[in-house]
């Protein structure tokens, strides 16, 4: 008989509906499978051959062919394996699965036992799922508390082979979705503040400028001058994250292998902080089956990358891409993925080898170092650095301060005023920050009166800047309007982001 | 064979330096004699390069005669216009190249020297220095070094002034490559000379020797920034072995980059408190006296109350703005604007990223 289950297959952040079906016949016993199977999929005979076997189905000694369609599709993955088992069970008669196989999507790997084992992606695919009109989809009762989090599908999650029966009689109940209360709880939980932070006011400043308009962000300072602990309470500050962010970034989380029963969703604004030996496909994504890299988990929050100079030039470079379009393109033979790339770029890094530079009573590295260590961070990557400040050494008075810090929450408030000016102003342009403003973009949201054009004038003759710094240093001058809920850029702003980009042109000269 | 043929010959024989040719020409009278000797008491080696510079004698003047094609030109003790401070030092170098002048006899000459990696503060000093010793039409003498060496004179020549560039290698090399700019400047307002011949490379051991050409080109010696152990220290005992006055530029206890300069001083180097000390040993006039405090207090009534706070928080050490901030109680963007209007009008200089030094 003839049977067909509907299955997932996972192609970079996209799920794919898979037809599993299965024809008996008889001829000699033997079991074949068909459809462009990669290695691992192609063990899936043996695997629930065995499975079915443990769990007290005993399959009756015919022909059976396998095929899984499309066929011009190269199958991959472990997550076929139920979908497989099911086909078999159905086209054997021993199983009875009322509408379902019309009805729902089949996901999950299996032990030799028969037990089910959670598979990554679940998020993507059930998603898919929901997209392609089903009303259900069965998955590891691991992964359940996953899949449960899209809304309008029925996730129903099974342990083990032997309640596939008990599947279409009705009596194992899909998870509620849970997905609003999880977030709810979720809100203003985070385990770092601001207000842990002592002293650092400029570097706090320049946080807060950054956060509101997603400029990327470059620390400069000796080494325990507080860069990381400022980067890393840096999403606090940013505006909390919704329900259609949440789920964006689980779905690279999913993709990865990366959530789990107990923590099936992103609650929090990520931050990634990837060491700095980190090769360019993991940093970016790649691979012969490609995986979404840090870059993509980082999505929607801060991707901090510590020690500049010490990464690969090649991960370095490989950046510039995604930094632009907000999403990484990766082109291979079975087709183009695409990765969410939304992040806001913070990186930290030592003045010079030895991190003193310019207090030359302890920096004793030659003018020729100095310059060789800075030179390690390209050009074109520094300018998408929209912000850079240097971090003083921090005194022992910083250091056991007493008073009263002001928190991530009080920060956030001002950030999320400013968020909503640029909302109201980029209302139907296409973008959303400050940060994402074209030069033509600039012209039209950062006019300046002739006072204002002079004096930029000025300031770039006495700092010798170059063209490029024209455009960031009125983007980021926006953004401190902003932040002060102010409509026009004043002088002062002027000069506070020239402050930003300052000591970047006079450390990279 | 001139007689500066010989001379010449003396100099750029190699492995043989300044003090031996001394030696021998106390011995035998004239680089001709010496030329004359089949052997000598000297060492092997030093034997063996005579004999072998004799054998390339031809070469040697044909190669010298081209020097000229690139602008480099040479003299020898027994020139005209070979600098007579060298004559009194107890090596004067056999030969002496240059590109651009010589130090003029008539002009009084003082030399900047310290350490290559200076602190602002010398970095400062340096400039200052430079700056003030040519208003007053000294010329500045130094080894066109990073540091102290390069900012002393590069602000001499920005000043109009005169300066001369000691180099450790042939007069035809910018070395280090980044004060090439230097290099030029110091050839068109000054010189740069060498005891080694046009292409010699920069080799460590040259530098000490070049130092004693640097203080006995100078009438005075004026040590900014040096540590406890340096080339500075070099320079300094060889200015004392030929007489020259020393100034040593005071500093803190703590400060290794001023070790040096406060040693000098406890050893009895005078200490310099500005450029009027210097002027007055070299018997120069100081164009600025009794005129230099007034301009400076005319200018500063022009700044606003906000600027002169800020500079008041401000010293010759690099301060960050969250320091400023702290003592002025301005905000960012408040002391961003400040600060720029006084780097502006060269009150301040932003060195590095987020810090600020007063300049003087």
């Amino acid at each position: 008989m003839y049977s067909k289950i509907n299955a997932m297959a996972l192609f970079g952040m996209d799920g794919v509906l898979i037809r599993v079906e299965c024809d008996a016949s008889s001829g000699l016993p033997e079991m074949s499978m068909v459809g462009f199977l990669g290695a691992e999929v192609k063990e899936a005979r043996d695997r629930v051959r065995t499975a079915l076997k443990n769990t007290g189905f005993t399959l009756p000694p015919r022909h059976v062919t396998v095929n899984l369609s499309p066929a011009d599709i190269r199958k991959e993955g472990t997550s076929f394996d139920l979908a497989i088992a099911s086909a078999l069970l159905l086209s054997a008669e021993l199983i009875d699965l009322g509408r379902l196989p019309d009805e729902a999507v089949f996901i999950g790997e299996l032990g030799l036992d028969g037990s089910l084992i959670p598979v990554s992606g679940i998020l993507t695919m059930v998603g898919a799922a929901r997209e392609a009109g089903f009303k259900a989809c069965v998955v590891p009762a691991g992964n359940a508390a996953e899949g449960s989090l899209v809304e309008g599908i029925n996730v129903i999650g099974l342990k083990n082979l032997t309640e596939l029966p008990l599947l279409a009689q009705g009596k194992i109940p899909a998870l509620p979705c849970r997905i609003r209360e999880r977030l709810a709880e979720a809100a203003g939980s985070d385990e770092v503040d601001f207000a842990e932070v002592n002293g650092q006011t400029v570097m706090r400043r320049a946080a807060e400028v950054a956060a509101a308009g997603m400029h990327n962000l470059l620390f400069v300072g000796t080494p325990g001058s507080g860069k990381t602990m400022i980067a890393r309470r840096i999403p606090t500050i940013l505006p909390s994250i919704s329900l259609e962010e949440a789920l964006e970034v689980s779905k690279v989380y999913s993709v990865c292998g990366l959530l789990s029963e107990e923590h099936p969703l992103i609650l929090r604004r990520p931050f990634r902080s990837p060491h700095h030996t980190v090769s360019p496909y993991a940093l970016v994504g790649g691979g012969s089956k490609p995986k979404p890299g840090e870059i993509s988990l980082a999505d929607r929050g801060v991707l901090f990358l510590d020690e500049l100079p010490e990464f690969q030039k090649a991960a370095l470079e490989a950046l510039r891409q995604p930094l632009e379009d907000r999403e990484v393109h990766i082109a291979r033979v079975q087709g183009s993925f695409r990765f969410p790339a939304d992040v806001m770029l913070v990186a930290a890094m030592n003045p010079c080898r030895c991190g003193y530079y310019p207090d030359r009573n302890r920096c004793h590295c030659s003018d020729a170092e100095v310059s060789a260590y800075l030179k390690r961070v390209s050009r074109p990557l520094l300018d998408r650095l929209d912000l850079c400040v240097e971090a003083p050494t921090l005194r022992y008075r910083d250091l056991v301060h007493k008073g009263k810090n002001e928190s991530s929450a009080e920060i956030r408030t001002r950030v999320e005023r400013a968020r909503a000016r640029q909302a109201e102003r980029f209302a139907g342009s296409g973008i959303r920050f400050n940060s994402r403003m074209s030069g033509k973009e600039v012209r039209t949201y950062c006019p300046l009166d002739a006072e204002k054009e002079n004096y930029l004038k000025r300031i770039f003759e006495i700092k010798g800047l170059s063209a490029r710094a024209y455009h960031r240093i009125l983007k980021v001058a926006r953004t401190i309007a902003d932040l002060a809920d102010r409509e026009n850029i004043s002088l002062e702003d002027i000069a506070e982001a020239t402050g930003y980009r300052g000591s970047e042109e006079k450390f990279w000269r | 064979m001139e007689t500066r043929d010989y001379w010449y010959w003396l100099g750029v024989t190699e492995d043989f330096g300044a003090s031996a040719a001394r030696r021998l020409l106390t011995l035998y009278g004239s680089p001709e004699e010496v030329f004359r000797q089949h052997t000598l008491p000297v060492s092997g080696r030093m034997q063996e390069a005579l004999d072998e510079s004799k054998r390339k004698l031809d070469e040697l003047l044909k190669e010298r005669d081209g020097f000229a094609a690139q602008g480099v030109s040479w003299c020898c003790p027994v020139d005209e216009d070979y600098p007579k401070r060298l004559l009194s030092i107890p090596d004067p170098p056999t030969v002496l190249f240059r590109k651009g002048e010589l130090p003029p006899e008539e002009k009084k000459t003082a030399a900047v020297i310290g350490a290559r990696r200076c602190s602002f503060y010398g970095r400062s000093m340096a400039e200052r220095f430079g700056r003030e010793l040519a208003g007053a039409g000294v010329s500045v003498i130094s080894g066109m070094a990073m540091g102290i060496d390069g900012y002393a004179q590069s602000a001499a020549l920005s000043a109009g002034g005169q300066s001369f560039g000691i180099l450790g290698c042939g007069v035809d090399q910018a070395y280090p490559a980044v004060n090439r700019p230097l290099y030029e400047k110091l050839i068109t307002q000054g010189g740069v000379i060498s005891e080694f011949k046009p292409g010699t490379p920069p080799l460590a051991y040259h530098f000490p020797l070049r130092n004693r050409i640097i203080s006995g080109l100078a009438d005075v010696l004026l040590v900014i920034e040096a540590r406890a152990v340096s080339g500075t220290r070099i320079t300094v005992d060889q200015a004392l072995e030929q007489g020259r006055d020393v100034f040593a530029l005071p500093g803190r206890l703590d400060d290794p980059l001023s070790e040096g300069c406060n040693d000098l001083i406890r050893q009895g180097a005078a200490i310099l408190t500005g450029v009027g000390d210097v002027l007055s040993l070299l018997q120069v006039e100081d164009p600025s006296a009794g005129g230099k405090g007034k301009r400076k207090a005319r200018s500063a009534a022009g700044l606003s109350a906000a600027q002169k706070n800020v500079l008041r928080a401000l010293s010759h050490d690099p301060q960050h703005l969250e320091e400023i901030m702290m003592k002025t109680g301005y905000g960012l963007g408040e002391l961003s604007l400040i600060l720029l209007s006084l780097e502006e009008s060269g009150w301040v200089r932003p060195v590095s990223g987020g810090q600020y030094v007063k300049s003087s």
